[in-house]
């Protein structure tokens, strides 16, 4: 079985003789770094361009499929799902042999050809057919109109208000509000889902609404821009907002109140720092951002516990 | 209540000289680490039995649609609940497994005094265990509050429409409208005398239809929901159960008996094998069954809920 899984490679494609699949960075480094060259990406799928898609593709199928057949042979029922997973955990191996490279370039690539392997967008990757039913507009209005709409009120403007720069009844917003929502429940590719998403990070307008503005402080002003471009500050008032909501406070009202940023502008930032961190995955930078914001909502949840005369539990001591 | 705590004390009395020192600092640890989460479960269920009928109530008095104040006094007292269990956590890492680390690195494993320690970390996690399996329960108590009996709410949107289905008229020709079924959004409506479109805007109770639909779905169709993951179930635990048969064969050296055995095992393989086929069979039952009722409630919204079900069959 061993030899099936790690001696399928013994072929042309490359003088590495090390089929060891790295799944974690420890000691990678300095390992490889030595005796290999770079490996040049392709932008677009981040395949090797040593190598051509279609020997790689042939190449996870033929290890699958030879384990399948093991697997079969030895009375196992195998479903849609293990297979499914059988080619995913080949894919990794795979990838990571042909490009000697660390788990984080790894998961980039699983990222960009998300749609192509396992039928679902990745946010920041999105790629869309033309003639996709999911995106043909409804009464004339496409997703990216509609998500102009969303965001506008979600800042705290009135629908009956957005309606009318658009032209339209409110009506015809309800529907809108049903049938666009009904599709990402029914795309399985979540197309619909990841580009709203993307739209909505892309804080998207159109003419129409470009002169509804939500009532945005100064202070507010800056401190959007803030969020948008430093990170632990981000990371800050998300710890801080999930602290709040930890205390019955509304955490998004409460960022409003003391930051002047509203839902949609905060939930936009979000997205956008999401669709960065989806195309430039780092594992250790997540790590620290993650750890960041918890240290935060730690500090905000103590400031909260004070204001209300502390936590139920304070006076219990070891 | 602290068996294992008493236990052993009573291992100490009377030969406290054989005894190695961190012995003390071990049991001094062990007691604290006992009544300290005696103490913290104490104040799980205070908090729980004051907030769960404060929450209940608050869930019927809160009008808001979406039951906001409802949602946001939960989720501080499902925070505070987090906060007791966080400060379970942090402490043991740093009295029980901190302690237990350190003086594991001085003593051997062959040490004969080890098991004192083995001992210490076994009764304190077993504790530990039981801590959280309190928190869960009273986790869920505080989950049921956001149960209610959304036949009511129905029932309450079924009398509404009852009651203004016959009230309308054209805008244009006065002519008398009948609202054939519950909308759930605004929606045009032609005059049946003059052709003129209405707008008809649903009230907020009507809207809320949407909202509540699929639970209500849901409460309808628990049962065949529980006899799906009764069936999901099965497989582990028919699983363990042969697996603890063939343990016990192990040094059997009967025949008759390794037979008996193994006709047991084969049985409840069987068994086994049925659950796996079965269990996505009463899936499907269940799902369709909820999809059903659902369509019942909202047919407005049947078609779509259709393409749901059929998504939701291939995962």
């Amino acid at each position: 079985m061993f030899k099936k899984l790690f001696g399928a490679l013994t072929g042309d494609k490359q003088e590495n003789q090390n089929y060891e699949a790295q799944t974690s960075n420890d000691n990678y480094e300095n390992d490889y770094e030595d005796n290999y060259k770079e490996i040049e990406y392709d932008p677009e799928t981040l395949h090797g361009t040593h190598y051509t898609v279609e020997d790689f593709d042939n190449e996870v199928e033929a290890r699958a499929e030879a384990w399948i057949a093991d697997e079969r042979a030895s009375g196992e029922n195998l479903d849609e799902k293990d297979i499914q997973n059988i080619y995913f955990n080949y894919r990794r191996t795979v990838y990571t042999e042909w490009n000697n490279c660390d788990s984080d370039q790894m998961i980039r690539f699983e990222h960009a050809n998300s749609l192509k392997y396992s039928g679902i967008q990745t946010s920041g990757f999105v790629k869309v057919d033309d003639n996709n039913p999911f995106l043909e507009p409804v009464h004339g209005v496409d997703l990216r109109t509609y998500t102009a709409m969303c965001l506008k009120i979600s800042a705290g403007i009135d629908y009956l208000e957005v309606c009318k720069a658009m032209g339209f009844e409110p009506i015809v917003w309800e529907e809108l509000n049903t049938i666009w929502p009904q599709r990402m429940g029914e795309d399985t590719s979540f197309t619909v889902t990841t580009l709203f998403g993307q739209y909505y990070a892309e804080n998207v307008t159109i003419p129409q609404l470009e002169n509804l503005k939500a009532e945005v402080s100064e202070e507010g002003a800056a401190n959007l821009e803030r969020m948008k471009t430093d990170r632990y500050f981000y990371e800050e008032l998300a710890g801080a907002r999930q602290a709040a909501y930890e205390y019955g406070i509304d955490g998004a009202q409460w960022i409003l109140e003391n930051f002047g940023i509203n839902l949609a502008d905060f939930q936009s930032v979000a997205m956008q720092w999401m669709t960065e961190q989806n195309q430039n995955w780092n594992s250790q930078d997540i790590i620290e951002f993650s750890n960041y914001q918890q240290e935060k909502q730690k500090e905000y949840a103590a400031k909260f516990a004070a204001e209300q005369g502390g936590n139920i539990a304070d006076d219990v001591n070891f | 209540m602290f068996g294992l705590f008493n236990k052993s004390k009573d291992k100490n009395e009377g030969s406290k000289q054989s005894y190695p020192e961190w012995y003390t600092e071990l049991q001094e640890s062990q007691q604290r680490w006992f009544s300290f989460l005696e103490k913290l479960e104490a104040k799980m269920e205070e908090l729980a039995t004051a907030s769960i009928p404060e929450l209940k109530q608050l869930l019927q008095e809160d009008e808001d649609l979406y039951k906001r104040t409802f949602h946001r006094v939960y989720s501080g007292v499902n925070g505070q609940l987090n906060n007791i269990r966080e400060r379970a956590r942090d402490v043991y890492e740093e009295k029980v497994n901190d302690l237990y680390y350190n003086i594991n690195s001085q003593i051997s494993v062959l040490d004969k005094h080890h098991d004192l320690l083995s001992d210490f970390r076994i009764a304190c996690s077993d504790r530990y265990n039981e801590f959280d399996n309190k928190y869960d329960y009273w986790r869920k108590q505080i989950d049921k509050t956001q149960e209610r009996d959304l036949e009511i709410e129905y029932q309450k949107i079924l009398n509404e429409f009852e009651t203004i289905k016959d009230k309308f008229s054209c805008k244009q020709c006065g002519g008398h409208i009948t609202i054939e079924k519950i909308f759930l959004i605004e929606t045009y409506i032609s005059c049946p005398y003059c052709q003129t479109q209405n707008t008809f805007a649903p009230s907020t109770l009507g809207r809320n239809l949407q909202n509540i639909a699929r639970e209500l779905a849901e409460q309808r169709t628990a049962h065949l929901h529980e006899a799906y993951e009764a069936e999901k179930d099965k497989e582990r635990d028919l699983y363990h159960q042969r697996h603890e048969l063939s343990l016990s064969i192990i040094h059997e050296r009967d025949k008759k008996v390794l037979s008996e055995v193994q006709s047991k095992m084969n049985d409840l393989e069987e068994e086994r094998q049925f659950a796996i086929q079965n269990a996505p069979k009463l899936r499907q039952v269940y799902l369709r069954a909820m999809y059903d009722e659902w369509n019942k409630i909202t047919p407005d919204l049947k078609e779509h809920n259709e393409k749901m079900y059929q998504n939701q069959l291939k995962y």
